[in-house]
């Protein structure tokens, strides 16, 4: 089949090809091919006939074919006359030989094909496949092929001739009878609008054409008639005209025009002249083609040069300057090189001059055509119009692109075969033609053709715009062919399915999708470009895509819609999308379109109990020196456990206008290697472990929303874990991975929204979130099962202490082997804060604070021995032991476990805490203390009420020869503050002053040396004295620094005076001593509760006694002193004499011993004090000495020894006397100062006597 | 008489697009498009960047006059210097009120260029430039 629109349309004759006698359709194509290959038939070929067209006449013509099998013309029939070439001349009917075909069959096959088609000047039957033997008769118009004999295609070219032969005989009949016909205008046809004209084009020319008319008028009618008469003589020379180009009679289809185009002219016949101008183009081509030279008649030139200027400009003549090889051509083709000006009355054109004679003729046909436009009658049909317009728009784009009229331009004009590219560029003159000629295709009155002419012209037109690159043109084009070819209401494509073929029509919308900026196939990030358009235009193609059935494009583009076009889609349009998705089903099969799906994960940490962390082991940065350029690494990376269940809270976002629905969601390691279990609702066990998973469950999202989801993990294996990507399955599409909080940061680091800004790519980085954890092996995981306590809460009394269990389960299938415990409560909180600042505090308080931190725990674990182990799923119990404490409101306990590996490097711990409320009362409290000193044995002493305890104690050690002096009294003021009685036991253990200890356990199993038992109502105060043994501590020890109890670094405390800090630590040591000999406790006396409830019902606790401050005074009482003093009272034989036996004017000796018992040496002075119990203390007159009261001692007395002295003294008056003595230390050389200058000891016990 | 105004950028990206009535002949400046050219306008402009293309190389003109027509539409071009293209599409012809329209729109996209906030090629969404141009085309057209 020849192009329905090529410029050689007018010179073909049109044949209609039918199957007949039931051919098989295999056949029939084969037939039809070796029949559609012989297109051109040479005159000269033909046997000569009779009548109008004698192919004798002119046998270099050729006859072209356009064999058809359809046929489209037959709707155009009152367009025949003005173009006759329209008129489907031949109808082949093809037939298979059969034996059983008869000559009767045949017969009545041609007479069915002639009723058939009547109209067709000629009907043939060709019998195919025919063996030279047939039975078949002669019939006319029937043509056997003989199949089987040598070359097909030569004896398809001779049969071809004989049919060719047979049809101009036809014809030439067929033509005769034109020769008395009226030939009318298709405008006088009309009937209702089938032929609509080019009307209304030029409202000026109508108006000069009306004047014209009215001039007619005017003249006499004779005029009219020889009008009338010329014009259809000029219509029936162009009519011949017609028949001699399509016989191939050139040089008469020459002449004829030529004639016709004369007498038109003159009869002003505008519709006929320009069909007879485009005959004349035509039959100038095929000259051309066939290499014939030609000449124009002067008259018909100049009618092409006219005067007509003002459109002129429109056509530029093509560049001239012919090429050579044209010349060679031109001068090798025939005899006389006649130029344009040589001849007067003919002119002769060359292959080089005739593109430019053709764009005249043209011009002048478009001109014709548009000023019949205005004729009431003889108006030209815009089909006529628009389809010449188009083959001569098809001959320029041809000549475009091979860049001249070559004779292989011309052949493949003819026959149709298609062109090589030149590759050169077009040239713009001819390419403005072009555009300025296909401009009337988007005229008004273009639209109002019919749908199908207009695809047609659509249809042809594009591949105009193709040659040409001008794509936008041709995809406006394809857009406007798209809006004409779709119903204008969906019913049809419901009603029934048409099977169309709409095979390359997804490539065709692709490409003109490119032509609009829009790529449906690239994953790339999408350019805006033109959103109107593309989104326009990407509507209309899922509308044809679902009309053609072509699911897949259409769903295509409406992903893509949905994709890149959300902000611009109006909400209804969203949903319009997305049904279209949801009818194509083609989400099953494609991703989701919205990347940002996800748009947030965060892990949550304390979601869970028992998060492991790392046990800071040691020092791992081994580089000493702080480098302060060196990256710190903050990102702390949460611990997971193997086996153990996490969470993220993960953002959905949904910015349609459509709910969306996400199912099958799962966690995607960046490992593939890594298997990580996702839960969307598990039953977490209070463990926090995983224990049934509920089926996949399914998330709608509302439009235009965000919902956030928890979703658990599990990780299956160990090491570190990197969560980079969500997979889910949204809006039923196929699962695919979101990467998480996916944003494209622009140059400064701002969010770029995805509208048509111009940013540039390079610009724009793609970020994306990941989640990091590390999942470490399974761990031991404890869970509190119970207190026995009730509601966990206990209320004691200051000192009291009590029992429960804490019972724990390890729910993990690994066993701990490590448990570390820790006790907090309300009070170690102000104490911390108090040793923050302890560069103000002194060291013995900084001891107190430590001690009560370490030494005083709250709990106490008192089964550690079996909790060496715990096993995988063991149940066990924890005996504990809680001591209130003043001030404690709440505490916790913290077991602190972890199963450590010995050859791993590093640990994990997990850490359960225990909350347990506390209220503590406060029972026995010491409200302050004193220490008295014994100084003498009274001598009432027996009489004294011998109820009190510490006298019984005393007078047991009296009675034991123990000597007073060595004990002194400690006064305890204890108040008791809760509301009972409470009996109160302070004891005494009596001094081991070797004894390093500074108190354990063992400590309280001694067996007091004192104890004292009492009651105290509620709120009393009372004062307790208990006798406590001196302490004589060597110097070196007392000399030791105040120990601190926490490991650090001990400074020297420079701004206290040293003085002080002696006194200091003597204080401490003393103190220590005490309070390690020292404990009290306490016991309700609640006789009903105790019958009721037993022994365990009772409270009972320990006093604290760390209240105790000894103050300066306390201590010298307390301390037994470096230097002592004795004094014994001699008789006169040097006998010890009891004090009591002290008689007037006898003679005594006092012998005084002064004892060293510091480590260095002394000296000094001594003196005797004796003085008289009486308002005269003077014991002068009184007591008479024998020596002197003061004395020095002399040499000095070496560390560890003694000296005595002597005096003798008679007591003259009676009285009662105290016998004291002072040793008043010396520098034991000038300049050497052990002690302080002047210190001063004095005799603690003075001898006390009566002298009677 | 109905006008539609774009000015397109150099990869075929509208930087500003305006449809606009007369204010001439007792026009209230809203534009009266049918509903089909209203979907069709920005299709028409587009593809006469075809001829633009074409006819900016054959003469040394900023206003390239009409270029193209399509329904009885005719569209006028001018180019600047910079390559962007203003575009409109009338259905009367009025050339050098479009011209003028033309050159005044020109001086008004030199002052958008001049402003530190505003990238070449980037759609203008400045409020104070719609405006102007408003009232330009209500000189003008």
């Amino acid at each position: 089949m020849q192009d329905c629109y090529s410029f050689v349309v007018p010179a073909m004759v049109k044949t209609l090809v039918l199957p007949l006698n039931n051919i098989q359709r295999g056949d029939f194509e084969k037939y039809y091919g070796m029949l559609d290959r012989t297109r051109e038939i040479r005159l000269v070929d033909l046997t000569p006939s009779q009548g109008l067209f004698n192919p004798q006449g002119y046998p270099h013509g050729r006859i072209l074919y356009d064999h058809k099998l359809r046929d489209t013309y037959s709707e155009s029939l009152f367009l025949q006359d003005l173009e006759p070439f329209r008129r489907t001349f031949l109808v082949f009917g093809l037939v298979k030989y059969d034996p059983e075909l008869s000559t009767t069959e045949l017969k009545v096959l041609m007479s069915s094909l002639q009723r058939e088609y009547p109209n067709v000047v000629s009907q043939v039957i060709v019998i195919f496949e025919c063996p030279e033997e047939d039975q078949l008769g002669q019939i006319p118009g029937v043509f056997k092929h003989k199949g089987n004999q040598g070359d097909n295609q030569t004896n398809m070219e001779t049969l071809v001739c004989d049919i060719t032969s047979y049809f101009i005989s036809a014809l030439s009949s067929y033509a005769v009878s034109y020769q008395h016909m009226t030939l009318r205008s298709p405008g006088e046809f009309q009937t209702g609008n089938t032929a609509t004209g080019l009307r209304n084009y030029d409202t000026a020319s109508l108006e000069k054409q009306k004047k014209r008319y009215s001039t007619f008028d005017v003249n006499s009618t004779t005029a009219q008639d020889k009008n009338r008469a010329m014009r259809a003589k000029g219509r029936r020379n162009k009519l011949m005209g017609n028949f001699y180009l399509l016989i191939g009679r050139l040089s008469d289809a020459l002449k004829e025009f030529c004639d016709a185009l004369i007498i038109l002219k003159s009869s002003n016949d505008c519709l006929w002249m320009a069909s007879a101008l485009e005959g004349l183009a035509v039959c100038i081509i095929i000259l051309t083609y066939l290499d014939v030279p030609f000449t124009l008649p002067a008259t018909v030139h100049s009618l092409l040069v006219g005067r007509e200027t003002s459109t002129s400009q429109l056509l530029v003549s093509p560049s001239s300057s012919p090429r050579t090889s044209f010349q060679s051509v031109h001068s090798t083709s025939r005899n006389s090189p006649s130029l344009p000006t040589a001849a007067p009355n003919t002119i002769q054109y060359s292959l080089a001059t005739v593109p430019e004679l053709i764009s005249k003729i043209y011009h002048k046909v478009v001109f014709y055509y548009r000023l019949s436009s205005a004729s009431p009658e003889d108006f030209v049909p815009s089909l006529v119009y628009y389809e010449s317009l188009l083959r001569y728009v098809k001959f320029l784009t041809l000549m475009a692109v091979s860049g001249e009229l070559s004779p292989l331009t011309l052949r493949s004009l003819v026959r149709g075969l298609p062109l090589e590219e030149s590759g050169d560029t077009i040239d713009v003159n001819l390419k403005a033609e072009i555009l300025a000629y296909a401009q009337d295709f988007s005229k008004p009155e273009f639209f109002a053709l019919n749908i199908l002419d207009r695809c047609r012209l659509y249809d042809n037109l594009v591949p105009v715009y193709t040659d040409l690159n001008l794509h936008r043109k041709r995809s406006l084009l394809i857009k406007q062919l798209i809006d004409t070819i779709l119903p204008k209401s969906t019913k049809l494509s419901t009603r029934d399915k048409i099977v169309y073929n709409s095979e390359g029509i997804p490539e065709l919308l692709e490409n003109v999708l490119k032509t609009f900026g829009v790529d449906p196939k690239t994953e790339n990030e999408f350019q805006f470009q033109w959103v109107s358009i593309q989104k326009s235009f990407l509507f209309r193609c899922i509308e044809l895509c679902e009309y053609l059935d072509e699911t897949e494009s259409s769903s295509n583009y409406a992903l893509f819609l949905l994709k890149h076009f959300r902000k611009v889609l109006s909400e209804q349009e969203q949903r319009r999308v997305f049904e279209v998705v949801q009818r194509l089903g083609s989400n099953t099969t494609s991703n989701y379109w919205d990347v940002h799906l996800v748009e947030n994960a965060v892990p949550i940490n304390h979601s869970l109990p028992s998060v492991p962390h790392r046990r800071s082991a040691g020092t791992t940065d081994n580089n000493p020196i702080y480098n302060p350029f060196s990256k710190q690494e903050n990102e702390e990376v949460p611990i997971l456990v193997q086996q153990e269940v996490f969470e993220a809270t993960v953002t959905f976002a949904n910015p349609y206008a459509f709910e969306i629905s996400i199912s099958e969601i799962e966690f995607c390691a960046n490992d593939p290697e890594f298997v990580l279990e996702t839960l969307l609702n598990p039953k977490v066990s209070s463990a926090g472990l995983a224990e049934a998973v509920e089926g996949k469950g399914t998330v709608v999202v509302k439009p235009y929303s965000r919902v956030m989801l928890s979703i658990f993990g599990i990780p299956k294996s160990h090491g570190s874990l990197e969560i980079d990507a969500i997979a889910a399955s949204v809006a039923g599409c196929k699962k695919q991975k979101f990467q998480i909080g996916l944003a494209k940061v622009g140059a400064f680091n701002a969010k770029v929204d995805g509208t048509y800004g111009a940013f540039t790519s390079e610009d724009i980085t793609i970020q994306s979130k990941t989640l990091k954890f590390e999942v470490i092996p399974p761990q031991p995981l404890l869970s509190l099962v119970d207190v026995t306590l009730s509601n966990n809460w206990v209320m004691l009394l200051e000192g009291e202490s009590k029992y429960f269990d804490i019972i724990l389960q390890n729910f993990s299938k690994t066993s701990a082997n490590e448990l570390v415990s820790t006790f907090m409560d309300s009070t170690v909180e102000p104490l911390n804060m108090a040793l923050s600042n302890k560069w103000s505090l002194p060291a013995n308080e900084v001891y107190e604070i430590e001690y009560y931190l370490t030494k005083r725990p709250a709990y106490k674990i008192l089964n550690k021995d079996s909790l060496q182990l715990i096993e995988g799923l063991e149940k066990f119990a924890i005996n504990m032991e809680i001591i209130g404490k003043r001030g404690m409101k709440e505490s916790s306990i913290c077991f602190e476990y972890a199963n450590v590996d010995i050859a791993a490097s590093e640990a994990f711990t997990r850490k359960l805490n225990i909350p347990i409320n506390v209220t503590v009362y406060p029972s026995i409290e010491l409200l302050g203390c004193d220490i008295y000193p014994i100084l003498y044995d009274l001598p009432s002493f027996n009489e004294l009420d011998s109820n009190e305890e510490h006298w019984k104690f005393l007078r047991e050690v009296k009675d034991q020869q123990g000597c007073l002096s060595d004990y002194c009294l400690l006064a305890l003021d204890v108040k008791n503050s809760w509301g009972q009685k409470l009996q109160v036991s302070l004891d005494y253990m009596g001094h081991d002053i070797d004894s390093e200890e500074v108190e354990t356990e063992t400590e309280w199993k001694r067996t007091p040396a004192f104890s004292s038992n009492f009651a105290i109502s509620t709120g009393r105060t009372k004062t307790v004295l208990v006798p406590v043994k001196r302490i004589d501590f060597c110097t070196e020890r007392l000399d030791r620094p105040i120990p601190g109890l926490a490991n650090k670094q001990f400074i020297i405390d420079k701004k206290m005076p040293r003085a002080e800090q002696q006194f200091m630590r003597a204080a401490f040591w003393y103190r220590l001593e005490l309070l390690r000999n020292l404990r009290g406790s306490w016991k309700v006396i609640d006789e009903v509760q105790l019958d009721e409830q037993g022994k365990e019902g009772s409270r009972f606790g320990q006093i604290d006694l760390r209240s105790i401050r000894l103050s300066s005074k306390m201590v010298s009482i307390l301390e037994v002193e470096k230097i002592e003093i004795k004094l014994r009272l001699l008789n006169g034989s040097g006998d010890e004499v009891s004090l009591e036996k002290i008689a007037l004017n006898e003679f005594y000796t006092v012998e005084a011993t002064v004892v060293n018992r510091s480590s260095v040496p002394v000296k000094g002075m001594f003196r005797h004090v004796p003085t008289l119990h009486s308002q005269h203390p003077s014991v002068e007159k009184r007591i008479l000495f024998n020596g002197v009261l003061q004395r020095s001692i002399g040499d000095a007395i070496s560390p560890g020894s003694s000296k005595s002295f002597e005096l003798g003294f008679v007591v003259l008056v009676r009285g009662e006397y105290e016998w004291g003595a002072i040793f008043d230390e010396m520098p034991l050389s000038p300049g050497q100062t052990t002690f302080a200058k002047g210190t001063q000891h004095v005799l603690r016990r003075s001898l006390v006597f009566n002298a009677n | 008489m109905s006008y539609y105004f774009a000015m397109i950028g150099t990869k075929d990206n509208p930087i500003y697009e305006l449809e606009i009535g007369t204010y001439k002949q007792s026009g209230d400046g809203t534009p009266k498009f049918p509903t089909e050219m209203k979907e069709l306008n920005p299709f028409i402009v587009h593809s006469a960047l075809d001829i633009v293309e074409e006819v900016q190389w054959k003469n040394n003109q900023l206003y390239l006059k009409t270029i193209d027509s399509f329904y009885g539409y005719q569209v006028s071009a001018y180019v600047t210097p910079g390559n962007v293209k203003f575009m409109l599409l009338h259905d009367v012809k009025a050339e050098e009120s479009i011209r003028q329209f033309f050159i005044e729109i020109n001086d008004l996209y030199v002052k958008m260029l001049l402003s530190p906030f505003y990238n070449f090629n980037e759609s203008i969404k400045s409020g104070s430039f719609d405006m102007r141009v408003r009232l330009l085309a209500k000189k003008y057209l």
